[in-house]
C-alpha cells in the first residue's frame, strides 16, 4: 500500500514542480502548510488511489461505483485547489460544480440499473452477472 | 440580444432543435400515450431533419470562430454533426419498428436516442474540457440507460451494468486527467492548452512527467469511448445484449462522437507547435501500436463468434483499429501527411458508418421476422428473404473492403495515409487483416446463402408504412455502399472539412 | 519537500494517541458486569425490532432520486443568482433562468404524470404499474 501511494506521489511531485513555476509564485515556498498546492494535490492522489483501489478490488457494483465517486472527488479537488492556487479564472469552479452535478446524474442512473440488476440476477455481485461472455 | 450572441445562437442552431424535439417528444407522450408512437416519432424525426438542414446553413459562430467560446464551429464539426444526425434518424426509424421492445416502452426511447444524438453532437464540436466532458457525459448517460432498453432481457440489464461500470471508471479517470491538464496548462480551451504547451516546448521545457500522466487518463475516457484495445472490454457485452437499434447507436453514433473528439483533441494540443518533441513521437508510436493490436484483435476474436450481433461488436472493435491509423498518421507524420492521415480518417468514419447501420438493421430485420441471432438461425435464410440478405452481403464486402463498395476505397485511403505517413508495417498490419476479416464476414453470408434447406419460411412479416420505411432505409444505404461514384462525393466531403 | 510534512505525522500520531489511550485505560480500569438489557442499542425505551441492517423500500430511492435533481438544480441557480445584477440584458438573463427551470420542471411532471411519484405505486415482475 505504502508502495502504491509512494509511486503515486512521485508523478504528483513533479506536476508540483511544474505547477510552481507555472504561476511563479515566490511565496508559494514559503506559505504555511494548508496554504501550499501540493498538500491538496497529495491528499487528491491518495483519494485517486483509494478510489482505484476500490474499484479493483471490490465486487459489489455499489462500491465500484463509489470507488468512481471517489476519483471525482479528487478531480474536483485538484480543480479547486488549482483554482484557489494558480492565476487562472474561475474556470476550475465551474468545472468542480459541473462535475458535482454530472456525479449525481451518474448516480441516479446507476442506481436505476443496479436495481434493474438485483430485480433480474438476485444479487449485485458484478461476478454473477455473466450472462453474457465468449 | 446582441448581435454576436445571436451568432452564436445561430452556430447551435441544430442542437436547439434537438432540444426542442427532445421536450417536444417528452410533453408529446404525456398527451397521446403509446398509441401515438408513430406521432411522438415523426416529432422526432422531423427535429433531426430540421437540425440537418440547419446544419447546412453554413453558420459561422461568433467573432472569435466558436460559438460562445465552447464549441468550434468548423468543416470537421459540421462533418461529425451531419453524420451523427443522420445516424439518430435512423436509429429512432429503425426503433420504431424493432419487436424486442414493448410498445409503451418506445415512447420514452425516442427522447432519450435524441439525447444520445444532442450529446454526441455538441462533444464533437466541444472546443473546451467543461463542453467536452459535460457532452461525453450526456451521450454516456443516455447510452447506459438506452443499452438497458429491454425490461424482460436479463442480457439488456446485464450490458446496461456492463456499460455503466466500464463508463463511469473510464469517465471518472478521464475527468481526474482534465484536472491536471488544467492545472499544468492553466486553460480549460483545447487550442489554448496546445499553444501552451508548444510554447514550453520552443522554450526547452518539454512536458513533463505530469503532462504524460495527465494524457494518458484523458485518452483512457477517449479510447473507452472509442473501443480501442485495452479499453475494449466492454464493447462485444453491450452489442450482444443492448436492443438491435441501441447497438447500432452505439457502433456509429458513439464511435463517430469519440473519433470526432479524440482528432480534435490530439490536433489542438498536440499538433499546435511546429517542432515535434519528444512526448509526441513516442504518443504517436503508442497510438499507432494500439491500432495494429486493436485491430488484429477485434478481428481474430471475431473469428469464434456465433452470435451475429456480438460478431459484428468485434468487428466495430477491428474498426476502430482502422481508424485509430488515422489519429497515428497524424501524430507521426508531417504537416501534409497529418491533413491526409485526418481526411482518410473523416472518409472511413463515413464508410464505415453506411455499412454498419445497414448491417445492424439487416441483423434487425432477421431477428424481428425469424428470431434469427446466431449465424446457425442464418442459415438458408436468403431463399426467404433474399433482398435484404443481399443488401446484408453489400454491407458485409463493404465492411471487409472489397471493390465494388465504398468500404474498398476507404481502406485503400487509410493504407496509402498510413504509407505515406511513414507507419508502412501498419499498412501491411492492416491489410493482412482484411484478410482475416474476410473469413468470418463471408461466414455470415455463406450462411444466409449457401447453408441449410432452400426451403421458404414465412416467419412474421411486417406490416404498415411504418415498417416498409425503415426497411428502405436499408435499401437505400446499400445502394450507397455499392454506389461506386458515391465514394467521390464523400471524398470531396471529407476534404472539403477542416478543422 | 517530506520534512513540510512532519507536522502532518505529529498530528496523526497524537491524533491516533488520543483515541487510543482512553479507550485502553478504561479497558484496563473499568468494572465488567454486561447483562443483556445493558448491552441493548437503546437502553431506554422501544425494544428494538429486527435488524438494523435491512433492505429499504424502493420507493424511497425513488423520492430521493427526484430529490437529488432539485438538489442539484439549486447549485445552478446560485451563479445565475449571483450574476444576475450585473447582466447587460435582464430579461435575456431571466428567460435564460426560467428556461433551464421549464426543463429540470418538466422532469417533475412526467415523474408526476406517470405515477412515479405515487407511495401507493408497486413494481410486479409480471404486470408493470399495479395501482391500486
Amino acid at each position: 500500500m505504502l508502495a502504491t501511494l509512494k509511486s503515486l506521489a512521485a508523478p504528483l511531485n513533479s506536476a508540483v514542480v511544474q505547477v510552481e513555476e507555472v504561476a511563479a509564485d515566490a511565496s508559494v515556498a514559503a506559505a504555511p502548510f494548508v496554504e501550499r498546492l501540493d498538500a491538496y494535490l497529495v491528499v487528491s492522489g491518495i483519494l485517486f488511489v483509494l478510489g482505484v483501489a476500490t474499484i479493483l478490488t471490490r465486487r459489489n457494483a455499489l462500491y465500484v461505483l463509489m470507488g468512481t465517486e471517489l476519483i471525482l472527488n479528487a478531480a474536483n479537488l485538484n480543480f479547486v485547489a488549482f483554482a484557489r492556487f494558480g492565476d487562472y479564472g474561475l474556470d476550475g469552479q465551474l468545472m468542480a460544480l459541473v462535475v458535482v452535478m454530472l456525479a449525481a446524474a451518474e448516480m441516479a442512473v446507476a442506481l436505476a440499473i443496479v436495481l434493474r440488476i438485483f430485480h433480474d440476477f438476485g444479487s449485485i455481485d458484478l461476478t454473477r452477472t455473466d450472462g453474457l461472455r465468449d | 440580444m446582441s448581435p454576436e450572441l445571436l451568432a452564436d445562437f445561430a452556430a447551435i442552431a441544430p442542437e436547439m432543435w434537438l432540444v426542442g424535439a427532445i421536450l417536444a417528444t417528452v410533453i408529446a407522450d404525456l398527451f397521446v400515450g403509446q398509441r401515438g408512437r408513430y406521432f411522438v416519432g415523426a416529432l422526432a424525426l422531423a427535429g433531426v431533419g430540421m437540425a440537418l438542414c440547419k446544419l447546412s446553413d453554413g453558420a459561422t459562430g461568433g467573432s472569435d470562430g466558436t460559438a460562445f467560446g465552447m464549441l468550434a464551429v468548423d468543416g470537421h464539426a459540421a462533418f461529425f454533426r451531419a453524420l451523427i444526425l443522420a445516424g439518430t434518424g435512423l436509429v429512432i426509424l429503425h426503433g420504431l419498428v424493432f419487436r424486442g421492445m414493448e410498445d409503451s416502452s418506445r415512447n420514452e426511447f425516442i427522447p432519450m436516442v435524441l439525447g444520445t444524438g444532442l450529446g454526441a453532437s455538441l462533444l464533437v464540436a466541444s472546443d473546451n474540457l467543461i463542453m467536452l466532458l459535460l457532452s461525453m457525459e450526456l451521450l454516456s448517460l443516455s447510452s447506459y440507460l438506452l443499452a438497458g432498453w429491454q425490461r424482460k432481457e436479463r442480457r439488456s440489464s446485464e450490458a446496461a451494468l456492463k456499460y455503466l461500470i466500464y463508463g463511469a471508471v473510464a469517465s471518472a479517470i478521464m475527468t481526474f486527467g482534465f484536472s491536471l491538464v488544467w492545472g499544468l496548462t492553466g486553460s480549460m480551451n483545447l487550442s489554448e492548452i496546445g499553444h501552451r504547451l508548444a510554447l514550453d516546448v520552443l522554450g526547452d521545457n518539454a512536458p513533463g512527467f505530469g503532462m504524460v500522466m495527465a494524457t494518458v487518463l484523458v485518452f483512457v475516457g477517449l479510447f473507452f469511448k472509442a473501443s480501442v484495445f485495452p479499453f475494449h472490454f466492454w464493447a462485444p457485452d453491450v452489442y450482444e445484449g443492448a436492443p438491435t437499434p441501441v447497438t447500432t447507436l452505439l457502433a456509429v453514433v458513439s464511435k463517430a462522437a469519440a473519433f470526432g473528439v479524440l482528432v480534435r483533441f490530439v490536433d489542438a494540443v498536440f499538433l499546435a507547435g511546429q517542432e515535434p518533441y519528444e512526448l509526441l513521437e513516442s504518443l504517436g508510436w503508442i497510438v499507432a501500436v494500439l491500432a495494429a493490436v486493436t485491430m488484429t484483435y477485434g478481428n481474430i476474436t471475431a473469428v469464434l463468434q456465433r452470435n451475429v450481433k456480438r460478431l459484428l461488436g468485434y468487428s466495430s472493435i477491428a474498426h476502430a483499429g482502422y481508424l485509430l491509423m488515422g489519429v497515428a498518421v497524424m501524430l507521426v507524420g508531417d504537416e501534409a501527411t497529418a491533413d491526409m492521415g485526418r481526411e482518410s480518417l473523416l472518409f472511413y468514419m463515413a464508410t464505415y458508418y453506411l455499412a454498419t447501420i445497414g448491417a445492424f438493421g439487416c441483423a434487425m430485420y432477421l431477428a424481428n421476422r425469424f428470431g434469427a441471432e446466431d449465424t446457425d438461425d442464418y442459415q438458408g435464410l436468403a431463399w426467404s428473404a433474399p433482398y435484404v440478405c443481399g443488401a446484408m452481403v453489400v454491407f458485409l464486402v463493404s465492411l471487409t473492403g472489397l471493390p465494388p463498395t465504398v468500404g474498398f476505397v476507404g481502406k485503400l485511403y487509410l493504407l496509402k495515409a498510413s504509407w505515406a505517413g511513414g507507419l508502412e508495417w501498419l499498412a501491411v498490419v492492416a491489410s493482412l487483416n482484411a484478410v482475416v476479416a474476410l473469413y468470418y464476414y463471408f461466414k455470415v453470408a455463406r450462411a444466409l446463402f449457401l447453408r441449410g434447406e432452400q426451403t421458404v419460411v414465412p416467419g412474421t412479416p411486417h406490416k404498415g408504412l411504418v415498417p416498409v420505411i425503415a426497411y428502405a432505409s436499408l435499401f437505400a444505404l446499400a445502394g450507397a455502399t455499392i454506389w461506386y461514384t458515391f465514394s467521390d462525393v464523400l471524398i470531396v466531403w471529407a476534404e472539403a472539412s477542416p478543422l | 519537500m517530506l520534512q513540510d510534512y512532519h507536522a502532518v505525522l505529529v498530528f496523526l500520531i497524537t491524533g491516533v494517541a488520543m483515541v487510543c489511550t482512553p479507550l485502553i485505560l478504561g479497558l484496563l480500569f473499568r468494572p465488567k458486569n454486561d447483562y443483556a438489557e445493558k448491552t441493548m442499542p437503546y437502553e431506554c425505551g422501544e425494544d428494538p425490532i429486527g435488524d438494523a441492517q435491512i433492505r429499504f423500500d424502493m420507493r424511497f430511492y425513488t423520492t430521493a432520486l427526484i430529490f437529488i435533481i432539485f438538489e442539484v438544480e439549486i447549485a445552478f441557480m446560485f451563479p445565475w443568482a449571483h450574476v444576475f445584477n450585473s447582466a447587460p440584458d435582464k430579461l435575456f438573463a431571466l428567460g435564460a433562468g426560467l428556461i433551464f427551470i421549464f426543463i429540470v420542471f418538466l422532469g417533475l411532471i412526467v415523474d408526476w404524470a406517470k405515477g412515479d411519484l405515487d407511495w401507493v405505486k408497486t413494481f410486479d415482475t409480471n404486470k408493470r404499474r399495479v395501482q391500486d
